[in-house]
């Protein structure tokens, strides 16, 4: 008989406990929810901002694309004869064309070609002796432009 | 009476009564939208955030035959304006904004400050199909806000980077667009430009006009391309959204048989001879006679694609390949080596030259130098009229036919220029008692010189006529795939390699002491040649007297001919003869040539000091 008023109370505050635990479970839910949806907020600015950088790379890339293409025509024209010509007679440059014999080509092979040649050409190899004076060496003439 | 209950019970039902139809209604609603006609609100919807982009790829690229650029595309900005965003919505008499920015426009361009303020105006007159203001009915006319105004097109890079900037610090945001864009582009200038021709640009479009750019147009333009994809508000596609990309695709590049450096010699000995003989046209060519393969080909007057106001019709044609000439005495070999071929006629064969003046069914025909008589040997170095007629007399009008047209004249040399002559051989009954005397000295008869090109190859070749090629291959850049042009092997022209070999001597005595082209001859190397001079026939007017046309055709080293050249010059002044204004010529190209193909001279060969 004793613990009957006990046994009362606590079936008055199992109710209570119950709905804290009950309320905690939720709130920890809620938080874990919320927090999955701040962190799909989050990777989201992220890719969106990603986008914008990779976006942002894309157009540089395509601005230093055409910088490299207009060099590359630029080039195309410093390296015409019809340039170089005249650039040799603004300085005055003393420029020949070499003879036949003064000119040699070296071909640089790759590993996989150079294994191919077998040694013993190596030893036979005999570049071509310039031959001075063979060819009347003019120098490069002035041609008059109307 | 009704209590507390029933009055509430009432309302209820009046107010399920009101509901129910309204939930119904916004369920219908809801239905119609969601899901019957969810497609149509989808569509317009997208075609709110939805943008369509077309890219274009680039037009193919022309190269030499060693990968050297010779048409390309440069990058540029097309500026366009609206300069509706240039007014003042708090004072909209405020011009100060159009002030400024015409004023860095006219200093960026170089150009006139009152044309771009023009160009601003914020306003502009609505016109009519034909271009005029249409008159509104207060008898003025009729304006419409200027929101497009097209500033400059092709501008390079630096220079719109510059303007970008200037715009920037003087904030006047919003006005200018820069659209990126390439431009057609020959790095080279005038050389090659007859044969590469040129594109004009209609609405942002290539469009080929002649040459090269006109032949290989349909491999060479690019294919567009299209992106379709949901944007936000700065106009940037949106991470999630629907993207459709189709890829552009850049044209084929060409790749010509044409070698740069040796084109750059040839321009430069044909500046200085065009500048020394002033001919009315000067046409050469210089071609590889074992594989055809042109190597150099060039034109005066010529002109600089880049630059329109050198554009004429006389400049702009490749004449070389469109225009028919009488060829002169260049043609000879070709009767007389044929007649070696079929055994009429031996190199010791005498001809008797009647002093000079032969009459032929009461026509004259005469040399520049009277001959009493000359082996057939002779009347190639001598370049004898009378006794070429006479040997081809000794093969027939079907032989002497048979031996022209064996060599391709009368035909096209089928290299890639739409408009080439066919020049003009005439079948044996066209031709009249005098034709057989005319057509072996080349009167008579039109030739292109790309076509007399391809005979001497012939004769450089042991006999071998090759097909002539100008397009070596054409690359597909998005694959690196290559597809070689290809020809037909080469025939042979000659029954008995002996007679071509003959031939070959009889042609080197022309550029030797006592022949007609001593002017052409290389220290150091065997040059075997052919001149010619002919009289300029005018239709309707006959031959025009003191117009000529003068050529020179060889080939060297005679024996093992690295290459073969064709010089023609149409009406030089101060001098005519072939020997005088083209042999010369040949020299100067030939001597700066085998140079650069690293071909040594024979050294019996070089004078003695």
């Amino acid at each position: 008989m004793k613990n009957k008023p006990r046994r009362q109370a606590r079936n008055q505050t199992a109710p209570i406990g119950g709905m804290l635990l009950t309320g905690l479970k939720f709130l920890v839910m809620l938080a874990i929810l919320t927090g999955l949806v701040d962190y799909y907020i989050y990777l989201n600015q992220k890719i969106a901002e990603t986008e914008r950088a990779i976006l942002n790379n894309r157009q540089q890339l395509s601005r230093t694309i055409r910088e490299i293409e207009q060099l590359r025509i630029h080039k195309e024209q410093l390296s015409a004869w019809p340039h170089i010509r005249a650039m040799i007679l603004r300085f005055d440059l003393d420029l020949r064309e070499p003879a036949p014999g003064q000119v040699a080509n070296i071909a640089v092979l790759s590993p996989a070609q150079a294994a191919v040649i077998p040694l013993e050409n190596a030893s036979n190899f005999n570049p071509a002796a310039p031959a001075p004076g063979t060819v009347p060496q003019t120098p490069l003439r002035r041609v008059s432009r109307n | 009476m009704l209590s507390n209950n029933d009055t509430i019970r009432i309302r209820m039902k009046w107010l399920t009564f009101l509901l129910v139809p309204l939930a119904v209604a916004l369920i219908v609603r809801l239905y119609v939208i969601q899901i019957r006609d969810h497609q149509e609100y989808l569509e317009k919807a997208r075609a709110r955030y939805t943008t369509t982009r077309v890219t274009s790829g680039k037009r193919g690229e022309i190269y030499d035959v060693s990968g050297n650029l010779l048409v390309s595309n440069i990058p540029c900005v097309h500026i366009v304006a609206d300069p509706m965003n240039l007014r003042n919505p708090k004072r909209p008499d405020d011009q100060s904004k159009r002030r400024k920015l015409a004023f860095l426009l006219s200093r960026t361009f170089e150009d006139s400050y009152d044309e771009f303020y023009q160009k601003l105006s914020p306003t502009r007159f609505r016109r009519d199909k034909d271009g005029n203001p249409v008159i509104g009915e207060n008898g003025k006319a009729e304006l419409l806000p200027n929101r497009y105004a097209v500033i400059a097109r092709n501008v390079p890079l630096d220079v719109a980077e510059k303007l970008k900037e200037q715009v920037k610090v003087n904030k006047i945001n919003n006005v200018l667009t820069f659209s990126d864009g390439y431009m057609r582009i020959y790095p080279k200038g005038r050389m090659l430009a007859n044969v590469l021709g040129y594109t004009n640009v209609v609405n942002d479009a290539s469009i080929a006009q002649i040459g090269l750019e006109k032949y290989y147009d349909t491999q060479m333009t690019a294919a567009r391309g299209r992106e379709r994809f949901e944007r936000d508000r700065t106009g940037r596609p949106l991470p999630y959204g629907m993207r459709e990309f189709q890829e552009s695709r850049d044209g084929h590049n060409v790749y010509l048989t044409i070698s740069e450096p040796i084109q750059a010699i040839l321009e430069e000995e044909l500046d200085a001879a065009f500048a020394e003989w002033r001919p009315a046209t000067l046409y050469a060519a210089i071609a590889d006679p074992k594989t055809g393969n042109i190597l150099a080909i060039a034109q005066r007057p010529n002109f600089d694609p880049n630059v329109r106001s050198t554009f004429t019709p006389e400049a702009a044609r490749t004449r070389i390949a469109e225009d028919g000439i009488e060829p002169g005495s260049i043609i000879k070999p070709f009767t007389i080596g044929k007649a070696l071929d079929w055994g009429y006629v031996t190199a010791d064969t005498v001809i008797d030259c009647d002093k000079g003046t032969w009459f032929y069914l009461g026509r004259p025909l005469r040399d520049s130098h009277p001959y009493d008589t000359l082996t057939v040997a002779g009347v190639i170095q001598k370049s004898s009229n009378i006794g070429t007629a006479k040997v081809a007399l000794l093969l027939g009008e079907e032989k002497v036919y048979q031996a022209l047209s064996s060599f391709g004249f009368g035909q096209k040399t089928g290299l890639p220029f739409p408009l080439e002559t066919a020049g003009l051989l005439p079948k044996v009954k066209r031709w009249d008692g005098l034709s057989i005397t005319r057509f072996p000295i080349g009167y008579g008869v039109r030739v292109s010189p790309l076509q007399m090109l391809r005979a001497y190859c012939a004769l450089a070749n042991h006999g071998w006529l090759p097909t002539l090629r100008l397009v070596d291959r054409v690359e597909d850049p998005a694959t690196g795939e290559t597809v070689k042009v290809k020809t037909p092997p080469p025939v042979q022209m000659f029954e008995h390699p002996a007679a071509h070999q003959t031939l070959v001597e009889m042609m080197t005595m022309v550029t030797k002491t006592g022949g007609t082209a001593v002017k052409a001859a290389i220290p150091g190397y065997e040059v075997a040649g052919k001149t010619g001079t002919s009289r300029k026939y005018i239709p309707g007017h006959g031959y025009a007297s003191g117009k000529y046309f003068s050529s020179f055709v060889g080939f060297v080293p005679a024996r093992d001919p690295a290459f073969v050249m064709l010089v023609t010059m149409d009406e030089p002044k101060g001098a005519y003869y072939g020997s005088t204004v083209a042999a010369p010529t040949f020299r100067a190209v030939g001597e700066r040539l085998l140079r650069l193909m690293n071909i040594p001279p024979d050294p019996a060969l070089l004078p003695k000091k």
